[in-house]
Formats: structure tokens, sequence, C-alpha cells
């Protein structure tokens, strides 16, 4: 029997309401639910806005175009454009955030591994796979491999932006998972829903491989996110080294070795700020530039 | 006698070169939203926003003038290129292969799946090249 009295019980259930990760899942949430009302709407009626038009890495393929032309290449409008500056913007107030808070692809990648991870409690012979599988992946060899693989968002990102450049259509519409998902009313076999669904299948196993390794929009936000002021910082001082930081980053990210959190994977999802026993070990900061200590 | 786990290897804290403030969670999630429903407000407010290449800027429809293939999207009908840029029906069909049956009323986009030899990128060219002879 719980000696808690109901009234404090409240409390603690509306104080989790306004924590990091609640307010964080809210949010996933809305933006994905408007993606869904959107893709619905488009599906029932062709005159409705196409979800492609919100995507903001549709700004950047045809920002060359916008700048050289004038024009927009097809599939994309000034609000791609738009929504690129509003990532841009975002990222130097706020770093990864809208990997972490807004990205619908990430949320859905989330709540599979989520998923993954709720059968592997449920179902013993699942669990124990995955933990072994966890065992093998701590192996240094999985670490570089983890590391290596995730430039591949860098690769990605050139490729794209090289073939838009020469083409001046969207070279990866096809191979893109997002642009499938959201055309799978459609049910066509194209290299993006192949894709699609070898990121999903991964997403139980490993968190956010798109994120991860593929990303061309993750790579950008890595790159502009360097100039934020906002990160994590570790006070070794504090830190009792648990590593649970560590094993709860999506991305990867060794944050118990760090003193800093400027790691351009970082997704600014605050699950390492929250993990952390010790509240002043880990926290999330402003810095104020030309301001000395 | 109990001893303490042995404590891992953790990075020192560096030396920091500014000041910084605590960043509280509810504070980051309303700047996060502000940020950038904030921008995509002010872009609306602006005019500097569209989501179809069938509005232009002023909110007026797009037509098809036949002045610049560039113009040509995938949403405009066979017959809005056939009045804009001079061709007839059996000139196109013939030069993409495309089925007879198909009415002009058709969007170009739809074109793609039925002929392959047709594409709208394809069909801009054709007519830049058409435009450029005497």
């Amino acid at each position: 029997m719980s000696t808690k009295p109901a009234a404090a019980r409240n409390r603690n259930r509306l104080a989790a309401l306004w924590g990091t990760q609640s307010l964080r899942r809210i949010t996933q949430f809305g933006f994905l639910a408007m993606i869904v009302a959107g893709v619905v709407r488009h599906t029932l009626s062709e005159d409705s806005t196409s979800p492609e038009a919100v995507c903001p890495f549709g700004g950047l393929e045809t920002l060359y175009s916008y700048f050289t032309t004038g024009g927009t290449i097809s599939h994309t409008h000034l609000s791609n454009l738009v929504l690129l500056g509003a990532v841009v913007l975002l990222t130097l107030l706020a770093r990864g955030a809208f990997c972490g808070w807004i990205c619908p692809f990430g949320t859905i990648q989330e709540w599979v591994n989520s998923l993954s991870r709720w059968l592997q409690a449920r179902i013993k012979p699942l669990g124990r796979a995955a933990r072994a599988l966890r065992r093998a992946a701590r192996r240094p060899i999985f670490g570089t491999i983890d590391r290596v693989l995730s430039y591949g968002r860098y690769v990605v990102l050139a490729t794209i932006i090289g073939g838009t450049v020469a083409y001046g259509s969207m070279v990866f519409r096809d191979y893109d998972p997002w642009s499938a998902l959201i055309s799978v009313a459609e049910f066509e076999l194209t290299a993006g829903a192949v894709i699609l669904g070898v990121v999903l299948l991964a997403s139980l196993v490993v968190e956010r491989p798109w994120c991860r390794y593929a990303c061309p929009l993750g790579a950008t936000i890595g790159l502009v996110g360097r100039l934020s002021p906002m990160r994590i910082q570790r006070e070794d001082s504090a830190c009792t080294g648990c590593t649970l930081c560590t094993h709860r980053c999506p991305m990867g990210i060794d944050v118990a070795a760090s003193s800093e959190i400027t790691d351009m994977r970082c997704i600014s999802c605050l699950q390492c700020v929250d993990s952390c026993v010790h509240p002043e070990a880990l926290d999330l900061r402003l810095s104020i530039p030309l301001t000395t200590k | 006698m109990a001893t303490d786990p042995p404590r891992r290897q953790v990075a020192p804290t560096a030396q920091r070169r500014w000041r910084s403030l605590h960043m509280p969670a509810p504070l980051y999630a309303a700047l996060v939203l502000a940020a950038f429903l904030g921008t995509i407000q002010l872009a609306q407010i602006a005019g500097f926003w569209s989501t179809s290449g069938k509005i232009t800027l002023d909110g007026a429809p797009v037509e098809v003038t036949g002045a610049d293939p560039a113009e040509v999207k995938g949403w405009m009908t066979i017959s809005d290129v056939l009045g804009a840029y001079g061709l007839t029906q059996d000139e196109l069909y013939t030069h993409y292969q495309i089925p007879a049956d198909l009415p002009t009323s058709a969007a170009l986009k739809d074109i793609e799946a039925i002929a392959p030899e047709f594409s709208v990128t394809d069909l801009r060219v054709w007519l830049a090249e058409r435009a450029a002879q005497p």
C-alpha cells in the first residue's frame, strides 16, 4: 500500500507534466499530429497543401535555384524556404532542438524504439536477445563503426546539394524515406519506401538510425549548431562518473567524457540531463558571449 | 572495510570562457516553439509564404503564358500547354508516345505514369528548343 497521500501524488504528477521529457513529447506529438492531418487532407483532396511544402530540407534543396533564378525547383515553394529559415534561427538559438523536439521523422523512430523496448520488457526471449546485442555493441569496434557511419550524414548532404545544383531538380526525392512516408497512400514501391522500411526496422534495435547515419538536414543542423550559445555543461566536481548520461543518449554521444556537449550529433533532447542523479553535474546553459568569467 | 566503487575516468571540467545562465526546461520549450512558429508567422504576415505553385505571391492564380517554358508545372493540364505554346495535340502525343485516348484535361504530372518517355522537365527542354528554332 502506498504511504504517499493522494495530494502529494497529484502534485508529483503535475510536476512530471512540466518535466523536460513530458514537454518534449507533447511538442513532438503536436508537430506529428499536424503532419498526419496534412497528409490525410492532401490524400482526400489534392487541392490542399502538400506535406512536401512544409519540409525544411526542401528549402535547402531549392536555395541555390532561388538565388540564381528567383524561382523554386519542382515540389518546393516559398514555405520550404521559410521553414529552412525557421530551422536555422532555431538552431542558432537552441542547437539541435529541431531534431529532438520537432522533427516528426525523429519522433516516429523514437516511438518505434520505445515500442521495441516495451516488447523486450514483456517478451523474455526478445529481452534476452536485445541485452546480448547491447552487450556486443559495447565492444570498441562498434564504437568506431558508429563514429565512422555518423559521417554518412555529410556524404548524403554533399551528394544532394551537388546533385540538386547540377540537375536543378530534387535528385534525392526518390530515395527520401520521409517523402515515401508522406506519400504512403500512393502504395508505390520506390527506393525511398525500401529505405523507410530499413530505417523503421533498424529503429527496433538502434535509436534514431536515420538521424545518426544519414539525415542531411541533421548534418546541416549539426554544422549551424556550432554557432549556438546553448550547450549542456558537465561539472566534473559534481559528477560521480556513473555514465547514465552516456547510456541514455539516443545519438550515442559519450556525454560523461565531455565537459561541454558540443558534439554535432547532439539533438538537444536533454535526456542526459534528465537521467543525471546530481542536478548540478549536468545542466543546460546559455553562454553569454563577451562576458568573461 | 568497504571501499567506494572505482570512479570512471571522466574529462575534467574545462575552463569556461564566458559566463552562462541556467536554462529551465519550460523556458527552453517556450524558446523552441517561439523561434520556430514565430518565424513562420512573421513570414506569413510579410506575405513571404506560399505552399502551392498555383498561386502567385500576390494571391493571384498562376496562368501559363507561353513566354517561358520554365513556368510549366506538373499540375498544369495538357490543354493549358497546347494553347499557350501553339502546339497541336497530335504533335505532343506523337513526340512523347502518349496514348491517344488520354484526354487533354489530364494534368502533366499524371502523364509520367502512362508515357515513360514523358517528364515535365523534358517537356520544358523540348518547348525551349522549339521556341529557339527560327
